[in-house]
């Protein structure tokens, strides 16, 4: 096993980590779990490779209309669909997200067809070398993001009156709307956000892989081990745990063969699931 | 709540004779003619088996589970095992392949029944995941290239259609004696309220496991019998998650935890919307997921509850002259409405 293929590996976490953020936000804040999360990144991935094909421009510039766009269909969502089913039942706003993850792949496969795609830039196949180790740009990129993004969501979430509200939304709606709080408004904001941040992902992962409208059960999965090493909900922890489902890849893949690095990660998670469910690094015991 | 003993049998007697009349079908349409509608039929009762296999965990035992797929795949190998390796004939393959399920659902129960709720669902998905790229690299099966049933083992037309029917319509019975079983009702009590149904001596943990297990033999069974509809099986078909997302879909489609709704859903699921849109593969799976939400938001009952919703009002409207907006679904047994008014008692 290579030095390379671990610094790739860990900085790879980095894009995982921007993945599994939105699903985390969702998780901790709405008590959720987002089942069209990878759908919601592979929607951000093809909507930036129309972009890029019509108007020609860097990917990356194409997020000043990913975002705003992702956000306002989110929080609509959120506010039309889900808020509804969320004061219902746990099971009615897991299902209607599931329909949505149906409805996505179907949206996906009769637009962009079943082969696989792939946003066209430069930063997409070249690599550099870092402290004399060659390594992709995209991962080196998509990592600094993920810390950047971390850094900022964590910020806003101890020091700011709005992240002190959603953090009291989350802990106890009831106590946190009779202090006028509005819950729907909290959670609409957050699965806005949230869906930002897959969009995001989906743009680096369209740039780093190749993307099929089928991919989005995939995905999901990898997120929630992402979510699940880290703790739900934990900002830092969530890219932790993107980091080591890097590492458990590249390790995987070196030690078995590159087919199974995949399912390294899913039996990564089935092993947390029984053995510490509440993540690495919680205080609380289960 | 459990029902007396003669419609228990009248139940029962019901099923048997759908399955005889089934089973007579391509006896008595043997035409060339008659193989276009038999086909879609046919299609019609693998999903009608799968979506009731699916129901025992997901809509009685209430465990969203996505990990089913596994268990066609596994059910679809074993039979093609046994009748290529070790030329055994199509009843040992079905057979078989129910046993195998069973066994690995009681392995896999081990890790994925110590979790509850979306943590199942996420764990179930992964573990398909696992078996899908484990099936595509192992060499015993034939890896990616999948295994081709000799023709000699084949049952014929006739007998092929008989022995689906037969199957699917097992699945029925099963879900439909569970319903009016003790077991059933411990099983719906652990759905319904774990904490309470455990403090009333209830086993959650050994309860879903017993329905996992069920549901897994039966799903294995179901894809025997996809493996000798298909002939040739190969591991992204038969390990493909497409066919638990599809029997769950039809559940809530139909009616979750209930007798008819999972019939009801895969007959619109695969015939009103699928054959519709015939051409359409990809805009049918794009209004199943539109009509998993419509039916989700409005209607948690799925269609099955709407009918005898429909079916509650007409008979209070037929009885009772006068009286009034009062007019709730009535009590019927097996439908737990939380958002449904109760009817207030005189």
């Amino acid at each position: 096993m290579s030095v390379e293929a671990l610094l790739n590996g860990a900085l790879l976490g980095g894009l995982y980590a921007v993945v599994a953020l939105g699903l985390s936000l969702v998780f901790g804040i709405m008590r959720l779990v987002n089942l069209a999360h990878g759908i919601l990144v592979l929607a951000g991935a093809y909507f930036a490779i129309v972009i890029t094909e019509y108007a020609s421009v860097d990917p990356f510039v194409s997020l000043l209309i990913i975002i705003p766009v992702t956000f306002v269909v989110a929080y609509a969502t959120q506010r039309l669909l889900l808020s509804r089913l969320l004061s219902r039942s746990i099971e009615a706003p897991l299902v209607a997200t599931f329909g949505l993850l149906i409805l996505g792949q179907g949206i996906l496969t009769q637009v962009f067809g079943g082969q696989p795609r792939s946003i066209t830039a430069d930063v997409g196949n070249s690599g550099f070398d870092l402290f004399g180790i060659r390594v992709r740009t995209i991962y080196v990129i998509a990592f600094v993001l993920a810390v950047a993004i971390t850094i900022a969501t964590q910020l806003v979430m101890t020091r700011t009156r709005f992240g002190v509200a959603l953090r009291a939304s989350a802990a106890d709606p009831a106590t946190a709307s009779t202090l006028g709080i509005n819950i729907n408004r909290m959670h609409a904001i957050t699965f806005g956000i949230a869906s930002c941040f897959a969009a995001v992902a989906g743009l680096l992962w369209g740039t780093a892989f190749s993307v099929t409208p089928v991919g989005g059960l995939p995905i999901l999965v990898l997120a929630f081990t992402v979510v699940v090493l880290g703790g739900v909900g934990s900002v830092t922890g969530t890219l932790v745990g993107g980091v080591i489902v890097g590492l458990t890849e590249a390790i995987g893949g070196a030690l078995w063969a590159p087919t199974y690095a995949q399912m390294c990660v899913y039996l990564l998670l089935l092993l947390m699931l029984v053995v510490r469910p509440t993540g690495l690094f919680s205080r609380r015991t289960a | 709540m459990i029902g007396s003993r003669s419609r228990l049998l009248g139940g029962l007697g019901l099923w048997i004779a759908i399955a005889i009349v089934l089973c007579l079908l391509p006896v008595i349409f043997s035409a060339r003619s008659a193989r276009g509608w038999q086909d879609i039929l046919l299609t019609l009762l693998i999903w009608i088996g799968l979506a009731q296999a699916w129901n025992i965990i997901g809509g009685i035992g209430g465990q969203m589970s996505l990990g089913n797929s596994v268990f066609v795949g596994a059910g679809g190998y074993t039979a093609a095992m046994l009748m290529i390796n070790g030329g055994m004939p199509w009843i040992a393959g079905i057979i078989g392949a129910g046993i195998v399920s069973a066994i690995l659902a009681w392995i896999v129960s081990w890790p994925l029944l110590r979790l509850s709720g979306v943590y199942f669902t996420i764990g179930s998905s992964a573990v398909a995941l696992v078996a899908l790229a484990w099936m595509v690299t192992w060499a015993w099966t034939g890896e990616s290239r999948g295994l081709n049933i000799p023709n000699g083992a084949l049952p014929d037309r006739a007998l092929k259609f008989q022995i689906i029917a037969v199957c699917a319509i097992l699945s029925c019975v099963v879900v439909f004696l569970v319903l009016r079983s003790t077991w059933g009702l411990r099983l719906m009590a652990v759905r319904d309220d774990e904490g309470a149904a455990a403090a009333l001596g209830v086993s959650p943990r050994s309860m879903k496991r017993q329905a996992w297990i069920v549901s897994a033999a039966l799903t294995g069974i179901m894809g025997a019998c996809i493996a000798l509809n298909q002939v040739s099986i190969n591991p992204t078909n038969m390990f493909s998650l497409d066919w638990t997302v599809t029997a769950l879909v039809m559940c809530i489609v139909g009616g979750l935890g209930t007798t008819w709704g999972p019939v009801i859903g895969s007959f619109v699921i695969y015939y009103v919307v699928n054959r519709a849109l015939d051409d359409q593969p990809v805009l049918a799976a794009l209004l199943s997921g539109v009509l998993i939400i419509v039916v989700i938001s409005l209607a948690p009952q799925g269609i099955e509850g709407l009918i005898r919703q429909g079916w509650g009002w007409l008979r209070s409207r037929g009885s009772a002259s006068d009286s009034s907006e009062a007019a709730g679904p009535s009590d019927t047994p097996g439908s737990d409405a939380p958002t449904a008014p109760a009817p207030v008692s005189a």
